[in-house]
């Protein structure tokens, strides 16, 4: 799947422009909905596929799940990061309560191995769309390009990812669910990573290196929306 | 027999002005014939029954009294010494529960409802019962017509008509169903698909792409060849 290639027909534009009424009212009545032009050309790259699967990477939601089921895809859900975090404070107890000289203390990179033998582990090119919010600003550096590789496999040609970037530090932790087609929520949620880094866009455009193109877009709260295709 | 608990309210009700040495002797010779006759007292304690006890016997007994409040209701409105207590079926409409602190192996059928607040390995099939996994609970996978997650989950949901997911459940695996209830603060690692009632799944891996179907098809009609 390509921009170019695929072209804008008034089919697969209608999703979003011919349901004016009930989802945006919905947007204005979530507080702190915001307008994504990276969410509206996901959709737009996966509306082709038939009973198309998407792979949500942040916790779930009810009107996240809805939303895609209701379209007719299949959706996983895995919050990564918890999942990372939880990992990491597992394995700080368990050395802990080694006995002394018998825990040996693993680097990062081997951690994140093990991590990675237990999570995100699905097939080969089986999924259409991920939906990596923005996780990979919270992400070791061990752990970030494993985990891109990891993404990469289980997407199928033509499968997009979006990934939002900070341009600064937020101040809170947030978590984010689909409202509709271009509008998503960001929810204020108890922090469970510190933000590790603001990415460069030559630093996102080298993580994604594999990927075959790339598009992002910036909204107004200065949040970066990157998209790629495989 | 227990009165229902409209009437064991009434006449828990009524019982109240009642002087208080009446009911002070009644209630040992009440609680005698109950105990002996329904050894699960306590399981047939109805949450009406146990409100309705409490005004009468929480000054002189403990709470096992409570459910032979309505018995002793009912003998002191007719004859003490008639009052023939039958084994109590009310448990049996009710869920079975698996309390905290029990762990069962092996997989569970049935046609009635349950609740597991202990934990259970193996699979639990209910297929027109609801399932409800508590707080404390933890399962495997379940097969049921409604199903409703507090607990922990490791294994697949497939439900009939619907699944609840509470704000403190934990599943990692699928769930399939024709409705499906996220609570904030839910846990899901796992795929999620939605069927008609009656309706089975396609399968639980992911779907093959178009491109490794293509290149099946071709090596196929190569073979054919």
């Amino acid at each position: 799947m390509n921009w170019t290639a695929k072209a804008r027909t008034a089919a697969a534009v209608a999703p979003s422009a011919a349901k004016p009424g009930p989802t945006g009212s919905a947007a204005t009545a979530h507080k702190n909905a915001r307008v994504s032009n990276g969410m509206k050309e996901f959709l737009w790259l996966i509306s082709d596929i038939e009973r198309g699967r998407i792979l949500d990477l942040g916790p779930v939601w009810q009107s996240t799940i809805n939303f895609f089921i209701e379209r007719g895809y299949r959706i996983s859900t895995e919050d990564l990061l918890r999942a990372w975090k939880e990992y990491l404070t597992t394995e700080e107890e368990r050395l802990r309560q080694a006995p002394v000289g018998e825990g040996e203390r693993v680097s990062q990179g081997a951690l994140a191995e093990k991590f990675l033998e237990t999570a995100l582990r699905y097939p080969e090119d089986s999924y259409h769309g991920v939906l990596a919010w923005d996780l990979f600003d919270y992400l070791d550096a061990e752990l970030l390009p494993r985990l891109m590789a990891r993404i990469y496999k289980i997407l199928a040609p033509g499968g997009a990812v979006l990934g939002l970037f900070h341009s600064r530090a937020p101040e809170r932790f947030h978590r984010y669910r689909i409202v509709d087609n271009q509008t998503i929520e960001t929810l204020p949620a108890p922090t469970i990573a510190v933000h590790a880094r603001v990415f460069q866009n030559r630093e996102i455009l080298d993580i994604f290196g594999e990927f075959r193109s790339s598009k992002t877009f910036v909204g107004r709260d200065q949040l970066r929306e990157g998209l790629f295709l495989k | 027999m227990w009165r229902k608990s409209s009437e064991a309210k009434t006449t828990g009700a009524s019982q109240t002005p009642a002087p208080a040495p009446a009911k002070t002797q009644e209630k040992p010779q009440v609680n005698s014939q109950s105990t002996a006759a329904t050894p699960n007292v306590t399981q047939a304690a109805s949450p009406a029954a146990t409100t309705t006890g409490k005004p009468t016997t929480a000054p002189a007994t403990p709470a096992v009294v409570a459910p032979a409040a309505p018995a002793a209701a009912k003998g002191a409105a007719s004859a003490p010494a008639t009052a023939t207590p039958t084994r109590e079926p009310v448990a049996a409409d009710g869920p079975s529960t698996i309390s905290a602190g029990l762990k069962i192996k092996g997989e569970i059928t049935g046609t009635s409802d349950l609740t597991v607040d202990g934990e259970t390995q193996g699979k639990i099939l209910l297929t027109n019962g609801r399932v409800t996994v508590g707080p404390n609970g933890r399962v495997n996978d379940i097969d049921a017509r409604d199903i409703v997650v507090f607990g922990t989950v490791q294994g697949n949901l497939k439900a009939s008509a619907s699944v609840r997911l509470g704000p403190s459940s934990h599943v990692e695996g699928s769930v399939l169903t024709p409705r499906i209830s996220i609570d904030d603060g839910a846990r899901l690692r796992g795929n999620v698909e939605m069927v008609r009632p009656g309706e089975t799944a396609t399968t639980d891996k992911p779907e093959e792409t178009k491109t490794t179907a293509a290149a099946r098809a071709a090596s196929a009609s190569t073979s054919e060849d």
